[in-house]
């Protein structure tokens, strides 16, 4: 809770460095010289293989904590270097490496091959990421069940203020998944693109982004690398975007990155000139050709 | 009910132009297999049960679809769906509403055409009914059969036929009109 009155921060300047209009937000601003120094990203999902040589050392595998089911039917937090169980975690690690090399990722291992009570173990995961202030949190997994939505919104709220910037993979089709329905998350699907800095933005939400997620070469468990097609390897591509943008601009809020995300998204960029140069012409025809002799 | 399930795989099977496909229900810590369809007699691959692995363990573990394409040297998906070798690809969507249920499955053979986006979509939109029909037949076995309500409650009007002797009319009416 802040512990000063709303109204007494009016009067302080808080203008965003570098923007004095929303044209400023461009890529170069947002992200250009940047690498992912100084960025913590925290992976939840099924593990990370920090020894693949497609990670090249960037994982923090000491770090790192499993959430399993312990006997009882608690979670139980088991700190320290994991294993993937499946691959996807590594694949998603890879895919935020990939953009933000220098960023520091650590694996929050949630989903196991034990099924029961995967949903506490997902939520005592992100609970925890947030708890420890991670820049960006990916989130490549989701819940259907509603008695956990408040949980899970609550946890995400308190990321939201906290600073952290969660993003989760969504569905193309609407369906419902916890956490990626709410506002306070950044909720990605697949777009068709082949670059990974190619995104687009979503006027109709939940799913707020779209990025590449179609056909993408991931490292995986044994050392390998396959192909592999999914929202939920979107949603890392975003994570990895988002990293440069908070390794350039370590202020911004979540709200503030998203903002940017959005600005630079391939549609609103490319919309924005074709406006632009509407408006020149608009103006040039209203100005009107030169006449000879006019006034 | 079987028969709707077989449908509703190869229906997946067709669309995706896959060789051969199959639908998951979780049972317990495993999975278990209740439909098949392509391949060589597909109904041998009914009731065997896999581990929570591979592309099928992440689906039911995480709720979200994937397609994957394995290189030779990965044997994340070997025996899936009850298969002895090793699929070049596998596409798998969750089955359920709020909890998931099951994993519809679909592989291609090595040399054939990579999964897409739209064979993602849909298949999990068959999922969904596959969802649907996998949560409809556990509904309907936690029902009892005509015969077995009708030997319950005559044990229960033999025990107390003071309390049950109005119910045990009424089922000898029934009864003695079926």
């Amino acid at each position: 809770m802040a512990d000063r009155p709303a109204w007494t921060r009016e009067g302080e300047a808080l203008a965003v460095a570098g923007v004095d209009r929303i044209s400023d937000l461009t890529p170069e601003w947002a992200w250009g010289g940047a690498d992912g120094s100084g960025v913590r990203v925290a992976v939840i999902d099924s593990g990370v293989d920090a020894d693949h040589p497609a990670l090249e050392g960037c994982v923090d595998a000491a770090a790192g904590v499993a959430f399993v089911m312990g006997g009882d039917g608690e979670v139980v937090a088991e700190p320290g270097r994991h294993r993937d169980a499946f691959g996807h975690g590594t694949a998603c690690a890879g895919i935020v490496h990939t953009l933000a090399p220098a960023a520091r990722i650590t694996s929050v291992k949630v989903l196991g091959e034990r099924l029961q009570g995967k949903a506490a173990a997902f939520l005592a995961g992100l609970r925890w990421a947030v708890n420890e202030g991670f820049d960006v949190i990916n989130l490549s997994l989701g819940t259907r069940r509603r008695d956990w939505a408040l949980p899970f919104h609550e946890a995400c709220d308190r990321a939201y203020f906290g600073g952290s910037l969660v993003v989760t993979a969504a569905n193309n089709v609407q369906r419902r998944s916890y956490p990626s329905l709410y506002a306070s998350v950044t909720s990605v699907a697949c777009n068709t693109a082949t670059d990974p800095m190619r995104f687009h933005w979503n006027p109709d939400p939940p799913t707020e982004f779209l990025a590449r997620g179609i056909d993408v070469e991931v490292p995986w468990v044994g050392g390998q690398t396959i192909r592999s097609t999914g929202n939920s390897y979107a949603a890392p591509h975003i994570s990895g975007i988002a990293a440069l943008i908070r390794s350039k601009h370590p202020a911004l809020r979540p709200f503030q990155v998203k903002t940017v995300l959005w600005a630079t998204a391939v549609n609103v960029r490319e919309a924005g000139e074709e406006v632009d140069i509407a408006g020149k012409l608009s103006r040039r025809m209203a100005s009107g050709p030169p006449v000879a002799g006019g006034r | 009910m079987s028969a709707v399930l077989d449908e509703i795989v190869t229906a997946a099977v067709d669309v995706t132009a896959a060789s051969v496909g199959w639908l998951l229900r979780v049972e317990g810590d495993e999975l278990e297999v209740v439909a098949a369809a392509g391949g060589d007699n597909p109904g041998a691959r009914v009731g065997r049960r896999v581990p929570v692995s591979g592309a099928a363990g992440f689906v039911v573990t995480s709720g979200q679809p994937a397609a994957i394409e394995s290189p030779p040297g990965d044997e994340s998906n070997v025996g899936a769906g009850g298969l002895d070798g090793n699929p070049a690809g596998v596409l798998a969507a969750p089955c359920g509403d709020e909890d998931v249920v099951g994993v519809l499955e679909v592989a291609r053979p090595a040399g054939s055409s990579p999964f897409t986006i739209d064979d993602i979509e849909e298949v999990a939109l068959l999922a969904r009914v596959a969802g649907a029909a996998l949560e409809a037949a556990d509904a309907m076995a936690a029902v009892p059969s005509p015969a077995q309500l009708g030997r319950e409650l005559e044990e229960l009007a033999a025990a107390r036929p003071a309390r049950y002797a109005a119910i045990a009319r009424m089922l000898d009416a029934v009864l003695g009109q079926g």
